[in-house]
């Protein structure tokens, strides 16, 4: 659900600087769709693979408001761009499912050329290449409101187009049974696919996310304080390895009456930081903030907070 | 992760060279042409001989097309086949996928 959330909120994905994806006029027709598949059942929090982490994974379902998400027993509903070649080695979880990047797969999107076409008794097979390997897709017409809709659709032999269905195996291979099919006018949706896939593979592979989402744990050390001497010193995310030292010299001081002495904290950060200015730059930047207080004169700090 | 059977990958000029003998395609802007011959430019600002396939249908000047073929020694495309791209295509993006869809082959090819 929060895949289809990021894709389609035309966020900038973080390491996608300049791509347009205000391009996509083409996403309009994923209004039209509706879920016909069957449920899966219940899925606890363990619906996004533990690598991206626990604490994200909670603040995240609760504000997302994508559609299908409920409270409790959430259907996994997310649309997942993938490349033909991923569904080839998807890893197989059970006789009918498989996973890509450590998620079930639900419903898959696909864009490719049509290779051939076959017209079956309930409905007209395919061959899909975009590239990176050929898949059947077969559309089934059975009477269903949603499926009238296909049976206009008639997509033209070396032309691109866009499948939207499920991953099934059957006798070992496995196909796409798409629900939706739509030829592609605007070329460009080959690459805004390819940009997909992309940020969906690195998504649940790396976590990518809001990078103001304050709960990401794990890899951002950035936000983290180093030392273990410091019990308070978290959560200021414009701390600078300056600071960190700043505080960590000063707070060795902290029993004394007086504290540490300022000149004599430059003096021993000046080589390191460029200049003694420049630490008394800084330590006045932690007195502003409330890190650090003054004690007997302006020449003589301590640390707050411990 | 071994190369996947039936896989095209998509080439820019620059890319010709490491494509050696392999079957790729390669979207770009006709040049010019003739019954045997097309030059493409490229989505790298670069070009491209294409060696005609003798059954296909010739290509008309100043379009966009997508060509599959097989890269030759002497680094052109020989035609299987080509598709049809729109004329508002953009270069620019479709040549930074291409280049960031080299860093994942796992994806791609």
């Amino acid at each position: 659900m929060q895949l289809v959330h990021h894709l389609f909120k035309f966020q900038p994905p973080i390491f996608l600087n300049a791509f347009l994806f205000t391009k996509m006029s083409g996403y309009s027709n994923y209004a039209t769709y509706s879920s016909t598949e069957q449920s899966y059942g219940t899925y606890g929090t363990g619906e996004y693979s533990s690598n991206i982490g626990g604490g994200f994974i909670k603040s995240e379902e609760g504000s997302s408001s994508s559609k299908g998400s409920q409270e409790n027993g959430r259907r996994n509903n997310n649309l997942r761009p993938v490349t033909i070649k991923q569904l080839h080695e998807a890893t197989l979880i059970s006789d009918n499912s498989v996973s890509i990047d450590g998620l079930e797969l639900r419903v898959i999107k696909i864009v490719g050329i049509v290779k051939s076409k076959t017209p079956r008794h309930q409905g007209l097979d395919y061959v899909v290449d975009d590239g990176t390997g050929f898949i059947d897709v077969k559309v089934w017409h059975d009477g269903s409101e949603e499926t009238n809709v296909n049976k206009k659709i008639d997509l033209t032999v070396n032309t691109y187009a866009k499948f939207f269905g499920n991953c099934r195996i059957f006798a070992n291979k496995k196909h796409v049974a798409a629900h939706i099919v739509r030829p592609i006018e605007d070329h460009n949706e080959i690459s805004y696919h390819m940009a997909e896939v992309i940020y969906a593979h690195l998504y649940l592979t790396k976590g990518l996310n809001n990078p103001s989402n304050n709960q990401l744990v794990s890899n951002s050390s950035t936000y983290e304080y180093q030392s273990r001497n410091s019990s308070s010193y978290v959560g200021n995310q414009a701390t600078t390895q300056l600071h960190k030292d700043i505080f960590d010299l000063i707070s060795k001081q902290n029993h004394t009456q007086m504290g540490a002495d300022v000149n004599d904290i430059a003096q021993k950060l000046a080589f390191q930081y460029g200049s003694d200015q420049a630490v008394k730059f800084a330590i006045e930047d932690m007195v502003g903030e409330g890190q650090l207080y003054v004690t007997s004169d302006d020449n003589h700090v301590k640390t707050t907070g411990n | 992760m071994s190369k996947m059977e039936g896989s095209t990958p998509r080439i820019t000029s620059s890319l010709l060279s490491k494509y050696r003998g392999q079957i790729v395609r390669c979207i770009g802007r006709v040049l010019n042409t003739t019954r045997t011959a097309a030059t493409l430019e490229t989505c790298d600002r670069g070009q491209v001989t294409v060696i005609l396939g003798p059954d296909n249908p010739t290509l008309i000047s100043r379009s966009n097309v997508e060509v599959v073929g097989r890269v030759t020694d002497e680094l052109t495309i020989k035609e299987f086949v080509t598709y049809d791209i729109n004329d508002n295509f953009d270069f620019d993006f479709y040549n930074s996928l291409v280049k960031m869809s080299q860093n994942y082959p796992n994806l791609f090819s």
